[in-house]
């Protein structure tokens, strides 16, 4: 009975963590484009006001970035400065690559960050504020649509992960 | 990534770090003889790839060999051109502007590429580049002592001459009064050095990048990089009290009002000029109203009779007479 009870109780334990998992990543998904929007913002300020080089600003903007962008622009500070033959999309795009399939991250912001990468740095200083601005309006949207997405799954994820648990407890008892 | 190969250092790295790997693995194949006196790579998109080195130029193969056959030669594709364009910005166009609008943008180690293409007018009235299409890498080489033929004749006890220098292009007139400002900032024997201000237009003369000077200009030397001669001149007679005021190619009305404004600072003033003799700058409005009114006491004339960089005659415009009998080198 004891072993029972006490099996019945990991089984909820997991699954409700697995829920909690699922409906967490709601949330990660918004920190991350705020993150991103941060970087853009400061790197948008480096290149239109500072003119400084992409490599340096690029370091500068993505120093204080948390969360799965930070490797990325990591990645292609590393690049640019070993100045191999790659060009810049091309670097963009390889170091983008690593974060396709991450959970965390949907397809729209990553299409909107590729699409970023192939003007980046490729053009004269209005040319560059108008792709920070377009670039900015469109992550908002993704920001706001990935809060609606939070508030109608997350919770629902979170419970469903209990009633799982539950289910299955109550079934094997 | 650094690359050298035995006994040549390759002094010309920045310039190899813009080009593409292809390029830099062509280059680096090239015999010593030619990379030594190399003095520019030509790319143009959609032609052969040139170097020019001792006088003339050779057309670069895919295999680093060199051929006088435009045939064999290795064809720049718009893929390199791009790529170029990438490499000397250092990925970042926009910090670029008004360097790729004059049409040249400076390296570290002060190399300068040239560069054309299509250009267009903006809304603004401004020209601007659409597509850049042909790159000129000056390897430019600072050569030390180079002015140790011409001090003589600039420079008497502790007191330096108003100098013009008259040169056909390609005849070291850069090298040489980039060498004079060094010599006359650091001082050298029976000559202590002096306060020198360098108005460097085009970024030919110390060859800044970003506001430091990439070849040796001197200790007491100030340098105004990428500003008009004539605004700068004043700048320094203003701002940095100089001795000397070191400056390139006069040509224009203002550039005149401005090296009399230095004149009557008591300021020396050692410029260049293009022309092939005497004779020929008198022929030319503007140099011939700085020599009418005896603006400079000494002229020295650049040729090459004796190979590049002779001195070919020197004047002193105070006594009148000539100071050489024969050219020298």
């Amino acid at each position: 009975m004891l072993m029972k009870i006490i099996s019945s109780l990991l089984i909820i334990i997991c699954c409700s963590l697995l829920g909690v998992h699922m409906s967490h990543r709601y949330t990660q998904r918004i920190n991350n484009i705020r993150e991103l929007r941060n970087v853009l913002s400061q790197l948008e300020t480096e290149i239109v006001h500072y003119s400084t080089i992409l490599a340096h600003a690029i370091r500068k903007s993505s120093k204080s970035v948390k969360g799965d962008w930070k490797p990325v622009f990591d990645n292609i500070v590393e690049a640019l400065e070993s100045r191999m033959e790659y060009s810049l999309s091309e670097v963009w795009q390889e170091s983008l690559r690593s974060l396709k399939h991450n959970p965390n991250i949907h397809k729209a912001e990553y299409e909107i960050m590729q699409r970023f990468g192939l003007q980046l740095g490729n053009s004269d200083k209005i040319s560059q504020e108008k792709y920070f601005q377009l670039t900015q309006e469109q992550l908002k949207i993704e920001e706001n649509s990935a809060r609606e997405e939070r508030l109608k799954y997350s919770r629902m994820y979170y419970n469903l992960g209990i009633l799982l648990g539950l289910g299955i407890a109550i079934i094997l008892f | 990534m650094k690359q050298k190969t035995d006994g040549l250092e390759y002094y010309f790295q920045p310039v190899l770090d813009a080009l593409p790997d292809n390029f830099r693995k062509m280059i680096m194949s090239v015999s010593k003889e030619i990379l030594r006196e190399l003095e520019e790579i030509r790319v143009r998109q959609g032609r052969p790839l040139m170097v020019y080195s001792r006088g003339r130029d050779y057309f670069l193969c895919p295999d680093g060999s060199v051929s006088r056959y435009p045939k064999k030669a290795y064809v720049v594709t718009d893929q390199d051109a791009r790529c170029i364009l990438e490499l000397i910005s250092d990925y970042s166009i926009y910090a670029f502007e008004e360097e790729l609008a004059s049409g040249y943008i400076t390296l570290q180690g002060g190399y300068r590429v040239g560069i054309s293409g299509k250009m267009t007018s903006g809304k603004d009235g401004i020209i601007r580049f659409q597509h850049i299409t042909s790159f000129n890498f000056r390897i430019a080489r600072e050569i030390r002592n180079a002015s140790n033929k011409i001090i003589p004749y600039v420079v008497k006890g502790n007191r330096i001459f108003h100098t013009l220098i008259l040169s056909p292009p390609q005849m070291g007139k850069t090298t040489l009064i980039r060498d004079l400002a060094r010599q006359l900032s650091n001082g050298f024997p029976g000559f202590s050095g002096v306060k020198v201000g360098i108005v460097d237009e085009r970024s030919e003369i110390a060859g800044c990048y970003q506001g430091i000077p990439q070849n040796d200009v001197g200790v007491r030397t100030d340098i105004l990089d990428g500003c008009p001669k004539a605004t700068g001149i004043i700048m320094l007679i203003r701002s940095m009290s100089p001795d000397v005021i070191i400056t390139d190619e006069i040509g224009k009305p203002m550039d005149v009002m401005a090296i009399e404004d230095a004149l009557n600072a008591g300021i020396t003033i050692i410029t260049t000029a293009h022309s092939h003799g005497l004779e020929d700058a008198q022929r030319r409005p503007i140099l011939r109203s700085l020599l009418e009114n005896n603006v400079f006491q000494r002229i020295m004339v650049l040729g090459n009779s004796l190979g590049t960089g002779t001195l070919e005659k020197a004047y002193d415009l105070i006594e009148g007479k000539e100071l050489l009998d024969r050219p020298i080198r």
